[in-house]
């Protein structure tokens, strides 16, 4: 009888804490890719405007990916690798078009990577859409 | 290759918990719920451990849900009588007093083929040897044995619900004529009336009608044949 009630209550734990672990996972990747991709969002977002106006130095896009690569690194842990191997691909050709002066090709690589910015965070929330 | 062996070695781990915290029953033992989840697992963590791309955390969270899952559903078994019918299924008698059940039999997909085969597993050779057999919800067949009946000859399989098998009756050196003999003698019209018959080396027939009673009975072997 105590035997017993010792495994329900064993499993009732292990239940909690691997839902604990689960949610509290959840929630943290959830806030965290949302505030990182926030904050890539500005930097590449200021990359577009100072494009639009033609100025955009080398120095300017550099220093863009100097963020990316930093943020990547932890971004491993929660999203493939597959799409972070995508947005450095246009970073490395947007840095090269601005370092060539081709501020229209730029700005395209800059469009895109805004668009990835926008789109990866969204496919690992919680909606029904990417439940399905 | 360091890679793969920390990502490899982390799953390890984590299955080796997850399991332990499963419980210690073997393969054989498992409810199907159980048997599907560790093949599910395997291959959940099979995958990240592989292939570089895929986030580690993706293998861990995904082993941790269905760990979460098998002891929800362990627990609610646990309480509910009815969720351990619907998961784990419920036992079946494919033997009972009045011999093979075959409508249980069916519902199991076996044929008395199976039935003998499973109870050959349990050491008894003939279908009267056992006054129950039970097939298990994790597999494996249960026996209450018959003691008075001492197994010395192996029983072959002639009829199978209304079917000759006539490799058997090849085997058992037998004709036409001895199944006529004992449709007459055991008021067999049809030989579709016959679920199961079975004839051992001492010459003891195993007769089960359609819903009767099996009887058994001695008879003189075409030759004296014995196997």
């Amino acid at each position: 009888m105590l035997a017993g009630r010792c495994v329900v209550v064993r499993s009732v734990v292990s239940i909690i804490v691997a839902a604990a672990l689960i949610i509290a996972g959840g929630i943290f990747e959830c806030l965290y890719l949302d505030r990182t991709f926030d904050e890539l969002t500005e930097v590449y977002s200021d990359i577009y405007e100072k494009l639009e106006n033609d100025a955009c130095t080398v120095e300017d896009s550099s220093a863009a990916m100097d963020v990316w690569f930093d943020k990547k690194e932890q971004l491993h842990a929660f999203i493939p690798h597959t799409e972070i191997k995508e947005v450095d691909l246009w970073a490395f050709e947007l840095n090269e078009y601005v370092a060539q002066g081709e501020n229209e090709e730029a700005k395209a690589k800059a469009a895109v990577i805004l668009g990835l910015f926008d789109k990866i965070p969204r496919s690992f929330s919680l909606r029904a859409g990417n439940l399905l | 290759m360091s890679i793969i062996f920390f990502r490899a070695a982390v799953l390890l781990i984590t299955l080796i918990i997850v399991m332990r915290l499963m419980g210690k029953r073997q393969i054989g033992e498992m409810q199907p719920f159980e048997f599907v989840i560790t093949l599910l697992i395997a291959e959940l963590a099979c995958i990240p451990m592989s292939d570089v791309s895929i986030p580690l955390v993706y293998g861990v969270s995904s082993v941790l849900a269905v760990f979460i899952m098998h002891q929800l559903l362990t627990l609610l078994s646990m309480k509910s009588y009815f969720i351990r019918h619907a998961v784990c299924g419920k036992p079946s008698v494919l033997i009972n007093k009045n011999g093979v059940d075959m409508t249980e039999l069916k519902r199991n997909n076996m044929g008395v083929d199976d039935l003998i085969e499973s109870l050959r597993g349990t050491g008894n050779y003939s279908l009267d040897s056992v006054y129950y057999a039970i097939y298990e919800a994790n597999g494996k067949l249960t026996v209450l044995k018959n003691e008075d009946k001492e197994n010395k000859y192996l029983p072959l399989l002639l009829v199978e619900e209304g079917k000759i098998r006539k490799n058997n009756f090849r085997l058992a050196n037998l004709n036409d004529d001895f199944l006529d003999e004992i449709m007459k003698n055991n008021a067999v019209a049809n030989i579709k009336q016959i679920d199961v018959l079975t004839l051992d080396g001492s010459g003891k027939v195993y007769l089960q009608k359609a819903k009767e009673k099996f009887t058994t009975f001695k008879i003189c072997l075409p030759g004296g044949a014995s196997w």
